[in-house]
């Protein structure tokens, strides 16, 4: 009895899930109703392709891979107590790096692309320096550091696109990366890469460090109660950067994904168009992981199924782009919303004890 | 101390460029920061209404989207720019109440509820653009409906900015000198206590986030109905949450958050302002004006830096109230 309660416990999770899910689906079925559209065939036609489709699943697990970095990035935040939503401006800059160190320089081919990696994850960690400082030495409130740290990086990419890296022959993109740092794809004519085994490997040492180090124990001790924490000595101010600049260095890797990562494109477009809301995603992924990085890679799979699903969406129903946004969301305000199921369970308790005072009891048996 | 700094650096600032440009330029400058000011203080000054009762909406930047296009949709439909504002203000207090019962009742995490609605918005106001103009990203306002403001010398004054100098006012007297006021407060500061004195904690956070709805709804039809003439998915770009870091520098106090509000403004409007420099010229041809678009998320960096520390803040801020 004990073991069943408990396995339910460990699923509650799982079922939030699937009523956030649920719920959203539900809520932007009634909006394309509402519009005019028929709710049943758009869904089942829109996930049908990006998950049932040879190219919709291979172009969902291209889009899930940078996706499952930024998820980290929060989501590595989150555990340490912190809301760091510079995923997206850190993305930016760390593009913008990768196309710089990839297009500018000659290199030989074994040594261009892991520096550029290395260029976009230390772009990644100096971007989100200033946010881990400003917290950790004058509580300045993540979100808003962050944010504006975004900015910045969109107009300084904007300006990197406009002119410093423009391609003089095509003006509606940058250079094109060199082939010496380009990753190939793994099956010709897909945007899939290697760098999904990377980022499946990444989470499994996210989970390896946040719940079997003593350092992972410590993050999550600042997390849940930074004055605790420091009461039993542990450093929260160098946690705090330490989460910070780890989420940072994850986020530069999902930069190096989008651009050096992503044939047949190895550049950005002159709206930015493949990177704007990367960073932010990686919220939805995370919170719809439940915040573990176990849950990643599959969450990071079904956003990048709606993502992928937008061309299709467009093309079949003339609906916007960014229908996407709003199914993602309804989904993460609905998870914000705590143990939903568990409320269903204690609403249902509550109607059987109802149920059960108002029938009555067989002869002689009174009550329990 | 920090006060005093950033009002020396002003007047400051005012002063050289009469010197260099004489009065109207810095006339004309101080008017476009005026115009640029009103969709962040009217925001700020609602947040810190809500904020006193424990409420962080971190959602402002969603709410703004949403009532910018409502209010171009409702000008349109009633014909009138007014009507607009109108329809921009109940929109946003509309959406904010949705939020509002999210994080009371359904005491949902404050800061993940409101991201989510920020996706909401852009998703939102991006399908509504669609499927109401037919106009993929942006509509033109008709030039009819648009308010129409008081012409200067040195350039145009917008009523909404007299309406977000004066503001503090009303917040201040409703805060500090009604029941309601000191009711939130008590909310904001010990909700367990306030609970068990009988005041009702979710209705009066669930009132005060409709209150600072209403006033970012306000903001984001000011920015399409008056300012900028627009509906588009990146017209309020970030405004939400500059006002929520001019939240962060006043500590809670609207007058502060005004001035907080005009320092970002006059940035923005120099950002403007120095593109069409001669100087500029060479820097501007060679995609600068990014460089210079820069310049007020950067002192708004800087405004976060000279903030005070937690403690002016309420107690409850950002936790769902439960009873034990």
């Amino acid at each position: 009895m004990t073991a069943l309660r408990r396995g339910a416990r460990r699923a509650e999770p799982v079922w939030d899930v699937a009523f956030a899910l649920a719920g959203a689906l539900a809520i932007a079925a009634v909006v394309l109703r509402a519009a005019g559209y028929p709710p049943l065939a758009v869904l089942r036609g829109a996930f049908g392709f990006s998950l049932f489709t040879a190219h919709g699943i291979t172009t969902t697990l291209a889009f899930a891979t940078p996706l499952i970095f930024t998820g980290l990035c929060f989501l590595i935040g989150v555990r340490a107590g912190i809301f760091n939503v510079g995923a997206e401006g850190v993305v930016m800059v760390s593009a913008g790096a990768s196309v710089a160190f990839g297009a500018l320089l000659a290199l030989p081919a074994p040594v261009h692309l892991p520096l550029t990696l290395v260029v976009a994850i230390a772009v990644g960690v100096l971007w989100m320096l200033p946010s881990a400082l400003l917290k950790a030495h004058r509580q300045v409130h993540e979100v808003l550091s962050t944010i504006m740290l975004n900015w910045i990086a969109i107009f300084l990419v904007a300006f990197l696109i406009a002119y410093p890296l423009r391609d003089r022959d095509f003006p509606a993109r940058t250079v094109l990366i060199l082939p010496s740092s380009r990753l190939d794809p793994l099956f010709p004519g897909t945007s899939l890469t290697v760098m999904l085994a990377a980022g499946i490997l990444l989470c499994l040492a996210a989970y390896v460090l946040l719940y079997h180090t003593p350092t992972g124990l410590h993050l999550r001790a600042t997390g849940a109660d930074p004055a605790a924490a420091h009461a039993i000595g542990i450093d929260v101010r160098r946690l705090t950067m330490l989460a910070f600049l780890l989420g940072g260095a994850v986020a530069g890797v999902a930069g190096f994904t989008l651009t050096a990562g992503f044939p047949p494109y190895w550049n950005i477009d002159e709206h930015m168009q493949s990177l704007l809301r990367m960073g932010f995603l990686g919220i939805v992924v995370s919170a719809m992981a439940r915040n573990h990085p176990l849950g990643c890679v599959l969450s990071a799979i079904v956003v990048a199924a709606v993502l992928t699903s937008r061309s299709y969406l467009q093309l079949a129903h003339g609906i916007v782009y960014e229908f996407a946004e709003l199914l993602a969301g309804i989904v993460v305000i609905l998870l914000a919303l705590p143990g939903i199921s568990r409320d269903i369970a204690r609403w249902r308790a509550k109607q059987a004890a109802r149920h059960r005072a108002l029938t009555p009891s067989p002869a002689g048996v009174r009550g329990r | 101390m920090s006060r005093l700094v950033a009002a020396v650096a002003v007047l400051a600032g005012a002063a050289a460029l009469t010197l260099l440009r004489g009065p109207t330029a810095t006339a004309s400058l101080a008017l476009m920061a005026l115009a640029a000011m009103v969709p962040i203080a009217l925001p700020a000054i609602g947040e810190v209404v809500n904020q006193k009762g424990g409420v962080f909406n971190i959602g402002l930047e969603g709410i703004m989207l949403i009532a910018s296009v409502a209010a171009v949709y409702a000008a349109e439909q009633g014909g009138n720019g007014l009507v607009g504002l109108g329809g921009g203000l109940v929109s946003g207090a509309a959406v904010a109440l949705l939020f509002g019962l999210a994080v009371t009742y359904g005491r949902a995490n404050q800061t993940i509820a409101g991201l989510g609605l920020n996706f909401f918005g852009i998703g939102a106001v991006a399908f509504l653009i669609f499927e109401i103009w037919g106009a993929p990203g942006f509509h033109r306002v008709p030039e009819a409906l648009r308010i129409q403001p008081l012409a200067t010398p040195a350039g145009l004054l917008r009523w909404l900015s007299v309406a977000a100098v004066l503001m503090p006012v009303l917040a201040v007297g409703l805060l500090q000198h009604t029941p309601f006021g000191l009711r939130l407060r008590a909310v904001g500061h010990n909700a367990l206590v306030s609970d068990v004195s009988g005041i009702e904690v979710y209705r009066l956070r669930l009132a005060a986030c409709v209150l600072g709805g209403a006033l970012a709804g306000l903001g984001g039809a000011y920015m399409s109905l008056d300012w900028i003439g627009l509906a588009s998915i990146d017209l309020i770009a970030g405004r939400g949450f500059v006002a929520l870091a001019c939240v962060v520098f006043s500590g809670l106090n609207p007058w502060r958050a005004v001035a907080a509000a005009f320092v970002f403004s006059v940035f923005n409007a120099l950002g403007l302002w120095l593109q069409v420099e001669p100087w500029a010229r060479p820097l501007m041809a060679r995609g600068g004006s990014a460089l210079f678009l820069m310049l007020p998320y950067a002192s708004v960096l800087a405004l976060l830096v000279a903030s005070p520390a937690r403690e002016a803040f309420p107690r409850e801020i950002g936790r769902p109230y439960e009873r034990p």
